[in-house]
Formats: structure tokens, C-alpha cells, sequence
């Protein structure tokens, strides 16, 4: 029998409550981070909590550490207890079922109610993010639509990264998009147009702005903006390296910044602007892509890299690391396949030579009059710039291996030999004979994407 | 729109509603009969009958001055209990959800949507539960004070309490939902400032055709279009510049659908489309696939096509086609759009899509003549009547459930069915059907065990029949009573007004009303029978 009166028991109960509360203070404690000084405050020295704060501190694993932190996300996990995963999945069903209905502002609702319950978990950004700008743009047939979505994919997953600032995967994403999206999908020369001179949304467009400032902050090219992001992930990966990347082998990775600057200093030849920018952007290319070479690569024996040019270099890395010089050869060439770095060397190399850039500029300039019908212009045009190009392929010869090089130059013969058709001439004789005769089997994709082009 | 606005059949609903209920009573008569019988012995049919008499006579003494009286008493016991603080929580949601809804970048359109969807489920959300909560814990609560036990020694009938009960919580609910609709109206005014928006804010009443008639690309007479690839197969696609075709025939057309021009005065027809569009290839990105509409008359050999128009995908009213009334046609004549073309009060009209290549995809509700439209004040107050009906509905099962069980029980029965009702019917009718992939329990403890996608066909063993027999019960359990489940996900008409259409009457009210009465009216004499021979000193 209990012989406590009420009173008792009630003070037994507080005693109780009283007597756990102490460990769980003594646990759970929250610390502070050190607040630096102002002009009015003297500077807050960091405090360390209890054990639990210790541990998050040392783990990174609160949330303040993983990114800015949403108080509608935290209330929402809260006010949903354990039910979150629950809560989840219901949404991401209903997501897939508003994107099979093509309910779009639906869709939009409810990737928004699923960050903030995953706001943590990059995939749910990366899947969304390219879901938006990928799968749901290509939905919609109207090109400033499309713009749309791809630039609501993009926003939300640089609103993941400042969620979580410190993955470097949801940076690269980011850049990814920037660059291949905008710079290389079937619409990309309205999408740089957009992006960078006149955006599509009235209320932006006729703004004074013209271009989305969220977007775009300093108004650059897509490929330097992406160029910024893919070096934000190489520099997130190099500080946080407890939060490996899982895209693709380090060394991969590390080239992106550069080759988001060769995809800029190309695109003036895609768009035949060759000039004074593209020299300059090539001498850019260049410049970053030797440093890329001379980045260090750790292996079993040392760190190396993959700019050795010289027997003598080659010899001095073996000594270094007390290897034999067919190690250190064999290991550099292993991450030169790997980063196809001899083939972008000689390329960033080759491109800043004046043969080069009027190469490319003539067999632009005489694709453009084909295309309307001036075929003695582009007849004369393009016999040049296929003999430019041939001169650079001597110079260069490793460029023969690489695929959009052959195809420029198989799409200029495709042009070529059916002007020869129609004037009347032979049209088997023209220069390039040896790279069409090597690349038979690529010309039936140099004739669809010729159909392409001119059919836009 | 994303569904196909079917008239409803009053009478065909009705034979069934009968033939349901007419076998329902029959069988519970029966068992009634059998049990007293082997309770009662030869003294039990006639027990059976004066206790049917005795209900009877229930219904026809129900006093509507008492029922009245017991609404009232239960509505002040809500307001005493403080049940309208929920409105509180709805003024905080509406108060701060305008920054999280729209982003300047949506579409006029989209925004709308976006915010009218927002309103009207929170509605929903807030009103379904605060019922529940209230309506099945009521009776209970009565009996477990002993309340009940002072009512029903007054010269009240359990039919009245029922009743009163019900119609008290309706009334709660009726003053919480117009509450909330009023705010919710006068935020969505405040959040909707742009022109372009405030445009969208609107109750179109679009006349829809009968089902469409379909050419293939031969011009031979098809079951429907091609598919493109979609997974949802609403929409069906014609090709590009072939004989392929998808006629509509309108019916009752006549001058009272015409409408005078804004500017000219002059009267015309208004079309819109809300088709949308498949590329087989890149082609001219600047500039849209193109349809045309062709107006056909067969007596008279009448074929009158229109100027063509491009395509705007997904813009909701972008897709609008004025046809004046007088038309041209070759060698400077011209027709009638109404006399010439419109027989025995059907206008067909034929629509191709004329870039080559491109596909265009269509379904029935994509193309109406629009009638003038109706402000959006109407078609909201039609969506909160059928927030109105699915909470009376809500009230009537939880008042039915709170007589038969005690206030836990009943919660959780109504709200397991309110949620099944609302959200999951669709899969709820697929699963009774036999026709989710995957099998049934036992099945798909077998396929997660063994890693198994539902897509791969099980092998077929002695123990793999055995599954699919022990699977077949719940399954046949299913398919009985799954229409005792109603369907609360028909009753929102969130979909017409957030698109910008009225909530039309044929299609969705009146099946709404029917959906509402019969399911209420054998819940509420099932809950009058369940309290009149309840125990009530059993708590």
C-alpha cells in the first residue's frame, strides 16, 4: 500500500523530475561560438557546453555547422515528431504523380514541403534541382518556359548550398548546370542570350536590370559563372575533406574550373566571334590548364604532377621519392589517360595560334552562308578554313582523336562536298581527304548533326 | 484541367443508391429475423415487427423544435469549450504563408494556382479535424457524465438526439467555414495585386463537347490518338501535317452562346485549348507547333477552317480563338457561323496540327466554347460547399461512430476513413480491383523479402497459390465494402477554382449532393438504431 499522501507523492515526483534534469543538463548543455568584436561590443569568447555539444562541435553535426539554418525546416521536423520519414514519403509520391499529371505549380509546392523536412540531404537537391531544369523545362515547348525551369532548378540548388555550404557535390551541381544546360543544350544560344543580355521574364527583362541578378549577380558568360562554382566545389572539397565529393575520381573533379574556361574561350568560335576576346580567353584556358598540370596528386610514393614534359623532370621526381623513373613515368602517364591532360594541353596550345582562330572562323562564316544559300561565298570560305585546319591537325596531331575537332571538320566536308554537288563539281576532291578517310564511321553523326543545324 | 468533367447520371445513381440499399435492409431484416427467432422462438418475428414500429414511429414524432433545441445546446457546449480558437491557427497560417507561396518568377497563372490551392486545403485540414474531434467525442462524453442519462428521461427521442447532435456540429463547422472562407477570400484579394494575376482570378464556365472523334494519320477512323510516351495517358496525340484529326462536336449551340466583341461589338464564339504539345524533334524552338480549327457542316458540305495559331503549352487562358460569326470562305463568299454551320444545335469542329513532324496532344476538357464567365467569388463559394458537404459528411460518420463505440475508438474509425476517403480512394478502388501490381499482403511480405520489384511475375509453386488464396479474402473483403468508404477526394473542387473555373453544377455539385445524402441517410438511422438499443450504463 502506498502511504504517501498527495502532497508527498507530488514532491516525490518534482524530487525525481529535479534528480534526471541534472544529467541531462550536465549532457545536453549548449555551447557558443565565439562572437568577434564590434566597434560597440567587446568580442564573446566561445563556450564549450556539455559532452552532447562537444561531440556535435567535433562531428559537425549541427545544423548550424551544416548550413543557414530555416526556422519554418526546424519547426516543421518538430511539429511532425517522429512522423518525418512518413511525412517524406507521402510527398516525394505525390511529387512523382504531380510531375506525371504535368502540374507543374503543384510540383513546385511540393519539392519546396520536401526540403524543408530533407534540407540536409544533398541528394534531395540534387535530384530536385535537376529534375526542375532538366526533365520539367523539357516539358514545356516554349524556349523562355523552358529558361524557366532550367533557372528554377539552378536556384534551388544554390539554395542548397547555402543550406549546406559545406558539400561540395551540391557546388559542382551547380556549375554543371550553369555550364551544360545553359551552354549546351538544343536551346543554348537563347539561353545565353537570356542569361546574359536580355532575360525572358517580363518582370525582369523590362526591369533595369534586363538580366536575373540571382542568377547572373556580375552579369558574366554562363561558362565563367559555372567556371566560379566548380572552383567553390574544388575549394569546399579542399577545406572539408571529410566530406569526399563522390561524382568522379579527385583528380577529374579538380580539372572542372578549367575546363569550364576552355568551354568559354570555345564557345566564340561555336558563336564566330573569333577576336581579340577569344585570344585572350584561350591564353586563360591555357594558363589554368598548366595549372592544373602542376597541381599535386598524391600517390603511394609521393605527390606528383601532371605537367613533366622532360626526361630530367621525370628523373628529378623519381630521385625525390627513391623510385625508379618507369614508376613515376608510368603513374604520370596513368592520370594523363585519366585526365585526358595531353589531348587539353595540346588543345588550349594549339587554339591560341592565329591559324587556328581563323580556321574556325571561316568554316563558321561559310557554314552561315550555306545556310543562306550563298554557296560560291561559303565555297570559297570554307576551302580555306579547311585548309587552315588541316594545318593545324599537322601541328597538332593529337587533336585527331578528339570527337567535336573531327567533327567540325567532317561537318565542313559534309557542307563542302554537297556545294561541289550542286555547282556541278567533283566533289570527292577538297582538303581533310586523310581525317574524312580515317573517320568513316563518324560521318553518319557529322550528317545528323548537320540536319540539325540546319534545320534551326 | 487534369480530369474529365463527367455530367452526372441522377437516375443511374439513384437505381444503384436503391438496388444498394434495397439488398442492404433486405439482408439485415433477414438476419434480424433469424436471430430473434433463435432468441425469442415463435414470439420473435412479431418482437421484430413492433420494435421496426416502435422506430418508425421515432422518425415520424421527431419534433423539429427539440432537434433544433439539441443543435443549439451542443453548439454552445462548442463554444464554451473554446473550439473556435481554430480559426486562430488559420489567420497564423494565411498571415505568414504569402512568403513562402509565390516567387516573382511564376507565371501569373501558377501564382494563383498556387495560392487559391493553398487556401482552400488549409480550409479542408483544419475544419475535417476540428470535427472529428468534436462530433466523436459528443455522445460519448454525454454518456460517461451521465448527461445522457437527463435526456433521455425527458420526452426526447434518440432519433432527436442523433439528429440534434449532427446538425448542432454541422452548425459549428457551417460558422468556422464561413469564417475561414471570408479571411481566406480577403487574402487571396490582398496577395493577388498584379493585373496579369488578378486576371486569372476568374470562374470560366466552359461548354464542353462530347467525347472526341479521332482521324488517324491516314484519315481512317481511329479509338484515339498516338501515345507519345507519356506514363499518364489523359491526353492523346495527333501527327503534324498528315490527315490525323480529333473532331469535337458541341451541343446546343446557338446565339445565345455568341459574345459581343469588346471592341467592335460585332458577335463572335470563344474557344479556348489547353492543348499540349510532343516535338519529335528540335525544329524552329522560336516559334510554337501550330493547330487550326476547321468548322464542318456534312449537309452542306461545309468545310470552313480558320486562321491557324500557334500553341502556348501550359498557359493557363493563353490559348483563346475569337470566331466571328460571319465567316469567310473561297470566291469572296461567306457563312453563318450559326445558321450555316451549327445543325440541329451541334457545331463540330475539327482541329489538325499543321507543323510537320510535331505531335499535338488533346483530351476532351481541352477544348470549350467559353460562355461569359462568372466572378471568382462564385466559384470559390462552390469549392467551400464542398468543403461544407465533406465536413457534414465527416460530422454524420463521426456522430454514427460515436454511438455504436467510445470517443477513442470512434476518432480513430473516422478518421482512418476520412483519410482513406480523402486522399487514397483512387488506390482504395484499384486495390479492391485486384489491379495494384505487387499482389496482395502476404504477396508483398514474400517480394520484399526476397527483393523482388512488383513488376516481375512470382513463379508458380503450391506455395506461391497458397499466397495468392490467403490474398484473395482481404481482397473480396475489399471489394465489398469499399464503397462504404466515401469518397471525401470527389467533394474537392480545389481543382476548378485554382485553374480558373467555375465548379460546375452537372459534373460536380450534383454528384457531390448525391455522394453526401446517400451516405448520410443510412449512417444516421444506423446511429439511431445503434443509441436506441445501446446500454448506456455500460461506459
Amino acid at each position: 500500500m502506498n502511504k504517501l499522501n498527495s502532497l508527498q507523492r507530488k514532491l516525490v515526483y518534482l524530487f525525481g523530475i529535479i534528480l534526471l534534469l541534472i544529467p541531462i543538463l550536465l549532457l545536453g548543455r549548449p555551447g557558443r561560438t565565439a562572437i568577434p568584436a564590434t566597434e560597440t561590443r567587446a568580442a564573446i569568447p566561445a563556450e564549450t557546453g556539455g559532452h552532447l555539444d562537444a561531440l556535435r562541435r567535433q562531428n559537425d553535426l549541427g545544423v548550424t555547422d551544416l548550413g543557414n539554418v530555416d526556422p519554418s525546416s526546424a519547426t516543421m521536423n518538430l511539429v511532425l515528431l517522429g512522423l518525418r520519414g512518413v511525412a517524406t514519403n507521402l510527398l516525394w509520391m505525390e511529387a512523382q504523380e504531380q510531375q506525371q499529371h504535368k502540374d507543374w505549380a503543384e510540383l513546385n509546392r511540393t519539392t519546396e514541403s520536401i526540403i524543408l523536412l530533407q534540407p540536409h540531404f544533398q541528394k534531395v537537391w540534387q535530384f530536385q534541382g535537376w529534375n526542375l531544369a532538366y526533365n520539367v523545362s523539357a516539358e514545356w515547348d516554349a524556349v523562355p518556359d523552358r529558361y524557366h525551369w532550367v533557372k528554377t532548378g539552378i536556384k534551388f540548388l544554390e539554395r542548397g548550398t547555402k543550406r549546406n555550404h559545406k558539400l561540395p557535390e551540391l557546388y559542382w551541381h551547380t556549375g554543371s548546370m550553369l555550364g551544360k544546360k545553359i551552354g549546351r543544350s538544343d536551346e543554348w544560344k537563347q539561353f545565353r542570350q537570356y542569361f546574359m543580355e536580355q532575360d525572358p521574364n517580363p518582370k525582369i527583362g523590362e526591369s533595369d536590370e534586363r538580366i536575373d541578378r540571382d542568377l547572373n549577380p556580375d552579369g558574366k558568360d554562363n561558362y565563367l559563372v559555372a567556371k566560379e562554382w566548380f572552383q567553390k566545389s574544388k575549394d569546399v572539397a579542399a577545406q572539408y575533406p571529410q566530406n569526399q565529393q563522390h561524382i568522379m575520381t579527385n583528380e577529374i573533379f579538380n580539372t572542372y574550373p578549367a575546363r569550364s574556361q576552355i568551354d568559354y574561350a570555345d564557345v566564340f568560335s561555336r558563336e564566330g566571334k573569333v577576336g581579340e576576346r577569344s585570344r585572350e580567353a584561350w591564353q586563360t584556358a591555357s594558363d589554368d590548364w598548366l595549372a592544373v598540370g602542376n597541381d599535386k596528386i598524391r600517390t603511394e610514393f609521393g605527390e606528383i604532377r601532371m605537367e613533366v614534359q622532360s626526361e630530367a623532370e621525370f628523373e628529378e621526381m623519381a630521385a625525390e621519392y627513391n623510385v625508379d623513373v618507369e614508376t613515376v613515368k608510368r603513374t604520370v602517364s596513368y592520370f594523363h589517360n585519366l585526365t585526358n591532360y595531353t589531348y587539353w594541353r595540346t588543345r588550349v596550345l594549339a587554339e591560341r595560334e592565329t591559324n587556328t582562330m581563323e580556321a574556325h572562323s571561316d568554316l563558321y562564316e561559310g557554314e552561315q552562308k550555306y545556310k543562306a544559300g550563298e554557296f560560291i561565298e561559303a565555297e570559297a570560305l570554307l576551302l580555306r578554313g579547311m585548309r587552315k585546319f588541316e594545318k593545324m591537325l599537322e601541328d597538332f596531331p593529337v587533336l585527331l582523336e578528339e570527337e567535336l575537332t573531327v567533327e567540325e571538320g567532317l561537318v565542313a566536308i559534309l557542307i563542302y562536298r554537297d556545294i561541289q554537288q550542286t555547282l556541278g563539281k567533283r566533289v570527292d576532291v577538297h582538303p581533310l581527304k586523310k581525317m574524312w578517310n580515317m573517320n568513316q564511321s563518324r560521318v553518319p553523326n557529322a550528317q545528323s548533326e548537320l540536319r540539325r543545324r540546319t534545320r534551326q | 484541367m487534369s480530369f474529365d468533367p463527367i455530367p452526372f447520371d441522377v437516375l443511374g445513381g439513384l437505381s444503384n443508391w436503391a438496388i444498394v440499399a434495397g439488398i442492404a435492409t433486405a439482408s439485415i431484416f433477414l438476419f434480424l429475423l433469424v436471430m430473434s427467432l433463435l432468441t425469442r422462438g415463435a414470439s420473435g418475428p412479431g418482437w421484430l415487427v413492433s420494435q421496426i414500429g416502435s422506430c418508425v414511429h421515432d422518425w415520424i414524432s421527431t419534433s423539429p423544435r427539440r432537434v433544433f433545441a439539441l443543435s443549439m445546446l451542443t453548439f454552445r457546449e462548442a463554444w464554451r469549450r473554446k473550439i473556435f480558437a481554430v480559426g486562430v491557427i488559420f489567420v497564423l497560417l494565411i498571415m505568414f504563408a504569402g512568403w513562402f507561396l509565390s516567387s516573382p518568377g511564376d507565371q501569373p497563372d501558377t501564382q494563383v494556382k498556387v495560392l487559391v490551392s493553398f487556401v482552400l486545403t488549409s480550409i479542408s485540414w483544419l475544419i475535417l479535424p476540428l470535427v472529428v474531434l468534436l462530433a466523436c467525442w459528443g455522445i460519448p462524453d454525454d454518456i460517461k457524465a451521465r448527461s445522457m442519462h437527463t435526456v433521455v428521461t425527458k420526452p426526447v427521442y434518440r432519433s432527436e438526439i442523433v439528429l440534434g447532435r449532427i446538425f448542432g456540429y454541422a452548425m459549428i463547422g457551417t460558422v468556422a467555414l464561413v469564417v475561414m472562407g471570408a479571411a481566406g477570400y480577403l487574402w487571396l484579394d490582398r496577395q493577388v495585386v498584379d493585373k496579369d494575376s488578378r486576371a486569372s482570378l476568374t470562374a470560366k464556365v466552359p461548354v464542353y463537347g462530347n467525347d472526341i472523334i479521332w482521324l488517324d494519320q491516314q484519315g481512317q477512323p481511329a479509338e484515339s490518338g498516338i501515345n507519345t510516351g507519356d506514363v499518364w495517358e489523359f491526353r492523346s496525340y495527333i501527327p503534324g501535317n498528315t490527315k490525323a484529326r480529333a473532331t469535337w462536336v458541341f451541343d446546343g449551340v446557338g446565339e445565345d452562346y455568341l459574345r459581343p466583341n469588346p471592341e467592335t461589338g460585332e458577335p463572335e464564339l470563344r474557344m479556348e485549348s489547353s492543348f499540349q504539345v510532343f516535338r519529335s524533334y528540335i525544329g524552329d524552338a522560336d516559334r510554337g507547333i501550330r493547330a487550326r480549327y476547321t468548322f464542318v457542316n456534312e449537309d452542306k458540305d461545309l468545310r470552313v477552317p480558320i486562321a491557324p495559331f500557334e500553341v502556348k503549352e501550359f498557359h493557363n487562358g493563353a490559348n483563346i480563338t475569337t470566331v466571328p460569326r460571319t465567316l469567310p470562305v473561297r470566291r469572296g463568299e461567306t457563312v453563318d457561323l450559326i445558321d450555316d454551320l451549327v445543325k440541329d444545335g451541334k457545331l463540330r469542329v475539327e482541329v489538325e496540327c499543321l507543323t510537320s513532324g510535331q505531335y499535338l496532344g488533346m483530351a476532351r476538357p481541352d477544348l470549350f466554347i467559353r460562355l461569359p464567365e462568372h466572378h471568382f467569388a462564385a466559384s470559390y463559394c462552390k469549392a467551400l460547399v464542398g468543403v461544407w458537404m465533406m465536413m457534414a459528411m465527416a460530422v454524420v460518420l463521426c456522430v454514427g461512430w460515436s454511438c455504436v463505440v467510445k470517443g477513442p475508438v470512434a476518432t480513430l474509425a473516422s478518421s482512418v476513413m476520412l483519410i482513406v476517403g480523402k486522399s487514397f480512394s483512387g488506390f482504395f478502388e484499384e486495390l479492391a480491383a485486384g489491379n495494384v501490381k505487387g499482389g496482395g499482403v502476404l504477396e508483398s511480405m514474400v517480394r520484399i523479402y526476397k527483393h523482388t520489384t512488383p513488376n516481375v511475375e512470382l513463379e508458380e509453386s503450391t506455395g506461391q497459390t497458397v499466397i495468392e488464396t490467403i490474398d484473395a479474402v482481404p481482397e473480396a473483403f475489399l471489394k465489398v465494402t469499399q464503397k462504404l468508404v466515401p469518397n471525401f477526394g470527389s467533394l474537392d473542387f480545389t481543382e476548378y477554382t485554382a485553374n480558373g473555373f467555375d465548379v460546375p453544377f452537372s459534373a460536380a455539385l450534383l454528384p457531390g449532393i448525391a455522394l453526401m445524402v446517400g451516405h448520410c441517410l443510412p449512417w444516421i438511422f444506423l446511429a439511431y438504431v445503434a443509441l436506441k438499443y445501446r446500454e448506456l450504463e455500460s461506459k
